[in-house]
């Protein structure tokens, strides 16, 4: 949800809340304001009536003159004194109406008379009143309510805006491309801080971004010039004739040692390289292709361990957005993974439609938990000259394009599936 | 053939010279950029090794100042930087090939004799080893001048052994070099083996002698019996 609209969403809410409970509260002030002013009204009426029968002889009718019902009963012998005020709903004999009504009577012996006032008086005019008098609050409350949002959207958007326009930026930067972060400059502190520490944070960032690549790329020069060292020196000591058997073995497991090192070097330097993201240049690649040409570079492999391939490929070429070095070594890793655990006069089976590329292989059950097959250095224990960093390759490049790696094994077959999300 | 090789590391220098020198090649060291900017000047050579990164300067630099004044004198990059864009650079600029470290020394001298092929015999260069003949230019092999007939991979790995004659080749080379880098099948050295037992057989079942010879446990060796 945006900030906005957030603020706004609370400011409604919020309101709604204080107006339901304001309201409540307005609504009986009122109305105990009018009650009172009714219960005034009806107490001074019967004083009135009070002394006019007290003065006069005869009862008047005060019906007309009131605007509403009242009735005086004269007794010729002493009352109770009594007077009452309340609520109570009269039928109107005519339309049958249910009329609320304020009534009130009082018995009392003044002078020498004895005699009862009873006054009815209507209350719908009143109810009316307080009913216009919430309508006309509540339009009020509305206005309100819109011009605060309203004044609120627009103050935000003109105070976050620099905000809008950092964040912005940082969005679109791309610490390949080299260049600083170029934030707006803002005149709220808040802002100022921001920008500060962001800029700060991303210098150092590309610092380090630098550092590690120029690391990385030192650290496989340094290794890989020894190594080249080390390398050429036994392949002079071989040629050095005559050597022992038992020399021989030395020299050829040294030399062993010293060819696996440098490949697992070069990998960690591939792994680390993905990780810095500098392979982004992208191209179409055509899977199909790619994995045709590398069946091709197994042939010998393939024929040797008499597997069959079952290639399930639709017409129309499946390209997808890929850097081509990558790609490469993607296929590759798959398929050589594919034939490296594979057994004796065992199949392949590639998939790949537009939706995914998977690969199976026939192949003894795994002695290593599924989870840890993507970790580095994870191998079963069979084929131990594997470097064990084949699929921590695949699984590396599957990320950078987000693109979901998925094992399963059922019956003999292991599959790795890659799925492509158009 | 005169050889400059231009390299930092001396002990990789000299395990070069070691090797090349057996080839009858003359080579000659230089360990930086400025030296080497000198020799190319006085001298001419048939072919550079070059390393890309020199203490005092940049390898690139110094090939495309050769390529100037002597465009056909060849070029091998040697460099420990294995990035496509390096690659593409380097040959570019007019380098024949592109080398990573750390290498085979007898990678690096099958690709030093195909250049010296390809920069000073054009079209018609033939390789005579007892009674094998190997017109590279056709891919063609004979044996005492009948043609004998090898697929791909079997007449790579020929051309290989008998360019690095009376060496040892490791399988690991080999494994490089008909495959690519791209293959770790340390465990499947096998392969090799059958492309060595059929070459052996064909060239065998055509008149010629055994040449290659196992060497225990590291490989392989293209040599006359008489010739140890």
């Amino acid at each position: 949800m945006k900030l906005i609209a957030k603020t706004s969403f609370y400011y409604i809410g919020f309101s709604i809340v204080g107006f339901i409970i304001g309201g409540f509260i307005f609504y009986n002030i009122i109305f105990k304001i009018i009650n009172n002013r009714t219960n005034e009204d009806l107490k001074t009426e019967k004083e009135l009536i009070e002394e006019q029968i007290i003065q006069s002889d005869s009862i008047p009718d005060f019906t007309p003159f009131f605007g509403h019902q009242i009735s005086v009963t004269i007794f010729n012998n002493h009352v109770v004194p009594a007077f009452s005020l309340h609520d109570t709903i009269v039928t109107d004999t005519l339309t049958d109406e249910e009329i609320p009504c304020r009534y009130l009577i009082s018995t009392a012996n003044k002078k020498d008379k004895s005699f009862s006032i009873e006054i009815f008086k209507p209350l719908h005019e009143t109810h009316q009143l307080v009913e216009d008098i919430i309508i006309v609050m509540t339009i009020m409350f509305l206005f309100l309510l819109l011009s605060l949002i309203l004044i609120n959207y627009f103050i935000s958007r003109r105070t976050w805006s620099p905000f809008y326009n950092t964040l912005r930026k940082i969005k679109n930067y791309d610490i390949n491309v080299g260049n600083a972060l170029k934030l707006r400059k803002s005149n709220t502190t808040e802002f100022k801080q921001l920008n500060d520490v962001l800029l700060q944070m991303s210098e150092k960032i590309y610092l380090n971004y630098i550092n590690l690549k120029e690391f990385t790329e030192n650290a496989s020069h340094e290794i890989q010039t020894p190594l080249a060292v080390i390398k050429s020196k036994l392949e002079l000591l071989i040629q050095s004739q005559p050597l022992t058997n038992d020399q021989m073995t030395t020299v050829q497991s040294m030399y062993n040692s010293v060819t696996r090192l440098s490949k697992l070097n070069a990998n960690l330097v591939l792994l680390s390289k993905i990780d810095n993201s500098q392979f982004h240049e992208l191209a179409k690649v055509n899977l199909g292709q790619s994995v045709d040409m590398v069946l091709l570079n197994f042939e010998d492999l393939i024929t040797l361990k008499k597997l069959v391939v079952i290639k399930n490929f639709p017409v129309l070429p499946v390209e997808i957005e890929i850097n081509p070095t990558l790609a490469e070594v993607l296929v590759v890793n798959l398929i050589s993974n594919a034939v490296k655990h594979n057994i004796n006069n065992g199949k392949i089976e590639i998939v790949l439609n537009n939706k995914m590329l998977s690969v199976s292989n026939s192949g003894l059950p795994l002695d290593i938990d599924p989870k840890l097959m993507f970790d580095r250095f994870k191998k079963s224990k069979t084929t131990s000259e594997s470097l064990g960093l084949g699929l921590s390759i695949v699984q590396k490049i599957a990320n950078l394009y987000n693109i979901p790696v998925t094992y399963t094994y059922e019956s003999g077959i292991h599959t790795l599936t890659l799925r492509f999300f158009k | 053939m005169k050889i400059l090789i231009i390299e930092d590391e001396k002990e990789l220098a000299s395990s070069i010279t070691t090797y090349l020198s057996q080839e009858k090649y003359i080579c000659e060291c230089v360990n930086n950029f400025a030296f080497a900017t000198e020799k190319i000047n006085l001298y001419d050579y048939d072919c550079l090794i070059v390393d890309i990164i020199l203490p005092d300067g940049n390898g690139l630099d110094i090939i495309k100042n050769l390529k100037k004044n002597k465009p056909e004198t060849g070029v091998i990059i040697i460099s420990a930087r294995n990035s496509l864009s390096d690659k593409i650079t380097g040959l570019d600029i007019g380098a024949d090939d592109y080398l990573t470290k750390p290498f085979h020394l007898s990678e690096l001298n099958s690709r030093l004799k195909s250049v010296i092929r390809r920069r000073s015999f054009a079209g018609n260069f033939e390789i005579v080893f007892e009674k094998l003949k190997i017109l590279p230019d056709n891919s063609q092999v004979f044996v005492d001048d009948i043609e004998i007939i090898l697929t791909k991979k079997e007449y790579d790995l020929l051309m290989f052994l008998i360019t690095n004659k009376c060496r040892v080749v490791t399988k690991e080379s080999i494994a490089e070099h008909l495959w690519g880098d791209n293959i770790d099948m340390v465990d499947s050295y096998d392969f090799i083996y059958n492309h060595i037992k059929n070459l052996r057989k064909k060239i065998i079942d055509a008149g010629g002698d055994d040449y290659i010879e196992t060497v225990y446990k590291m490989g392989y060796r293209l040599c006359n019996k008489k010739m140890i």
